[in-house]
């Protein structure tokens, strides 16, 4: 293992981790405590909504390779393994979240996850909302707006609540207050050296979605940040001064997608952000909380920048912002094995990466670790034909 | 007298360069066999005593550069053969590596690596398949005669074991061997063509690796990439003498180019499997 892994933060970081390990006894306690639970795949789910209606939302995005030959026996072998993972866990009752859903919701964004939905509503009950598939038009914004409210009406119905504007208000409140938290722990890592590694931030962020007491979330986020401004200030730096400053962008990252940040940290890298949905594509802008909660938090997500979108000017910007305030020295990008989205946007965005002057490299990969070394040379190549 | 010594411990051949401020030295290689320290300090060891030094600092890439404990440095194969490639012949814009076990197109500048791709997955267009068709045909690459005429015959597969399916089925529909091997040159010689499609290969480029000085194989990859594609004296030393050269950092004396414009590292690096 390289200086980096072994130079990380104890401690308080471990207590993210363990939240993931002891996801099962959670959720089943807070199912005993009456709560409803909510299932989602993706950035574009206006979690407020459930949030809103006091209900218990939880992220379903599989990211290990375990479930996939099960799910391999009903799906076609050649699709991102992210769908097939979490299906996979879906029929194999592997994964305490999506056991213990009540309600599944999901979008039209990629072909293989709508069409994947359908063979999940077999076993759950899966709401689809209907995403337009781009952004500007106020056509686009309205059918948007129309579908957060038919999902409203499918959570109050379901759980026979009812949700007040008031209601959503507190809710976007809430959430924006973790994104700004979360935001503000990601943007220590614009000081040189960072006082984290990418890996640490990483599972900071992704761990950070299976808290599910608002209050212990924010203390947890904010108890991190300290921990990590003081254990710096005190002189300790756990990525060396001369790594080279990644950017990393693509697909959702974490769990066994872990291995492309430990190829980077292992090779004189250190990634200081992740634009993925993951990261910044979360917590980068807030919602507005004054007006129309619904219209607010419909063009609030309808904005989110990702490759399912056409055209989807959004993630360059949010790539061009990150790359100038985390000083980027190069830019990696991962794409999942047969995503489409993603691997035909590739081109763009290295064009686009090479008028902003900005080295890039995109690598395909999916959820087994038997591809590390070949990921390792190529990033360390990479990497090391930084100037 | 300030020597360095790179070692390119490959999957086929461990090869050996010591570089100094006058350039290079000596270069030697062993076949690798199974026991890679082993190697790696034979061929050390041999390099010393031909330059009568009992010190020499190493740099080490190629797969098995892990198993070199003595490196001070062990960058990325792909990195040396840009530089060692660029000292052997300066201002090269365009390599192409065929490895025992994989195969790789790099385009560079100055020596450094705009853009690569790699195939290391299968044995397709490596010379492992290489060695597996000359094998089966018994025959010897150098038996290519100088500006070959494209094969009468091709073979339709790039993987290696149904390509020696194949050419057991021309062999016996009675197919000539020269023209069996050169479908087997030219199959190699596209694949790694199309390893390169994103590329845009330009002149001057160069083979490097073991088979850098065989006439008969850049025929074929001339007409493959579209670009005059030139042999390579010590090509196949060409990964060990860039690690010399970025351990000894003697770079500014030996090679052509003193500082370019925009010099900023790689761009556009697209991998799929
Ligand atoms: S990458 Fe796109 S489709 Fe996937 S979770 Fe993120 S926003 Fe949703
Ligand atoms: S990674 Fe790509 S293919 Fe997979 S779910 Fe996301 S958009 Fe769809």
């Amino acid at each position: 293992m390289s200086k980096l892994s072994n130079m990380e933060l104890p401690s308080i970081f471990s207590s993210f981790a363990e939240a993931r390990k002891n996801g099962f006894l959670a959720v089943k306690k807070l199912k005993e405590q009456g709560l409803g639970v909510v299932g989602t795949f993706c950035t574009y789910t206006p979690v407020e909504v459930f949030w809103a209606a006091g209900l218990v939302q939880v992220g379903l995005c599989s990211t290990s390779d375990e479930t996939i030959p099960e799910a391999e026996k009903s799906l076609p072998r050649n699709l991102c393994p992210l769908i097939k993972a979490s299906y996979g866990f879906a029929i194999t009752d592997k994964c305490p979240y999506m056991y213990f859903s009540d309600l599944v919701v999901g979008e039209t964004t990629c072909d293989g996850k709508k069409k994947m939905y359908e063979l999940l509503g077999e076993i759950k009950d899966v709401h689809v909302m209907e995403l337009p598939q781009s952004q500007s038009s106020p056509e686009a914004k309205a059918w948007w707006r129309g579908e957060v409210v038919k999902l409203k009406n499918k959570v109050a119905t379901k759980f026979n609540k009812t949700i007040t504007d008031a209601d959503l208000t507190r809710a976007i409140k809430k959430r924006n207050q973790e994104r700004l938290a979360l935001k503000e722990l990601y943007e220590l890592s614009t000081l040189s050296p960072p006082p984290m590694t990418g890996l640490t931030q990483l599972q900071l962020l992704y761990g950070s979605q299976f808290k599910f007491n608002h209050q212990a979330k924010m203390a947890d986020i904010l108890g991190a940040i300290e921990k990590i401004k003081k254990v710096y200030a005190e002189g300790q730096r756990p990525v060396s001064e001369k790594a080279k400053r990644v950017v990393v962008t693509g697909c959702p990252m974490g769990g066994a997608t872990e291995k492309l940040t430990r190829a980077i940290e292992e090779s004189n890298g250190v990634v200081v952000a992740y634009e993925n949905c993951t990261g910044a594509k979360q917590f980068d802008r807030l919602v507005p909380e004054e007006g129309d909660p619904w219209t607010n938090l419909a063009d609030y997500y309808l904005a989110v920048g990702c490759a399912v979108m056409t055209p989807n000017p959004n993630r360059l910007e949010l790539l061009g912002r990150l790359c100038r305030q985390f000083a980027a020295d190069g830019v990696i990008e991962m794409t999942l094995t047969a995503c489409q989205p993603y691997a035909i946007e590739s081109r763009a965005i290295g064009q686009f990466l090479s008028q902003e002057k900005r080295p890039f490299m995109s690598l395909e990969t999916d959820y087994s670790l038997g591809d590390f070394e070949l990921l390792k040379t190529r990033v360390a190549a990479f990497i090391e034909n930084l100037s | 007298m300030t020597l360095v010594l790179g070692l390119d411990v490959g999957s086929t051949y461990c090869k050996g360069a010591v570089v100094g401020p006058e350039g290079l030295v000596a270069v030697l290689k062993e076949p690798t066999g199974w026991d890679l320290t082993g190697v790696g300090n034979l061929v050390i060891d041999r390099l010393k005593s031909l330059t009568n030094l009992m010190v020499l600092p190493v740099a080490a890439t190629g797969f098995g550069r892990g198993a070199v404990a003595q490196a001070l440095i062990r960058p990325t194969e792909i990195t040396c053969h840009a530089r060692g490639a660029d000292y052997l012949l300066p201002g090269i814009r365009t390599i192409i590596d065929l490895g025992g076990q994989d195969t790789k197109v790099m385009i560079v500048e100055s020596g450094k690596v705009k853009s690569f791709q790699m195939n290391d997955k299968c044995a397709a267009g490596t010379g492992r398949f290489l060695e597996l068709a000359l094998n089966r045909l018994a025959i010897d690459l150098n038996s290519l005669p100088d500006n070959w005429l494209p094969s009468t015959v091709s073979l339709t597969s790039p993987c290696a074991v149904f390509a020696e399916t194949e050419i057991l089925g021309l062999l016996s529909k009675g197919a000539p061997r020269l023209e069996i091997l050169k479908a087997v040159v030219e199959s190699l010689a596209n694949r790694a063509a199309s390893l390169a499609g994103r590329l845009e290969p330009t002149a001057p480029a160069v083979l490097t690796g073991g088979l850098a000085e065989t006439p008969g194989l850049t025929v074929a990859l001339t007409r493959a990439f579209g670009v005059p594609v030139n042999n390579l004296k010590n090509g196949s030393y060409a990964g060990a003498i860039g690690a010399a050269l970025l351990l000894g950092r003697f770079n500014q004396k030996t090679t052509s180019h003193e500082k370019t414009p925009a010099e900023r590292g790689p761009e556009n690096i697209i991998w799929r499997r």
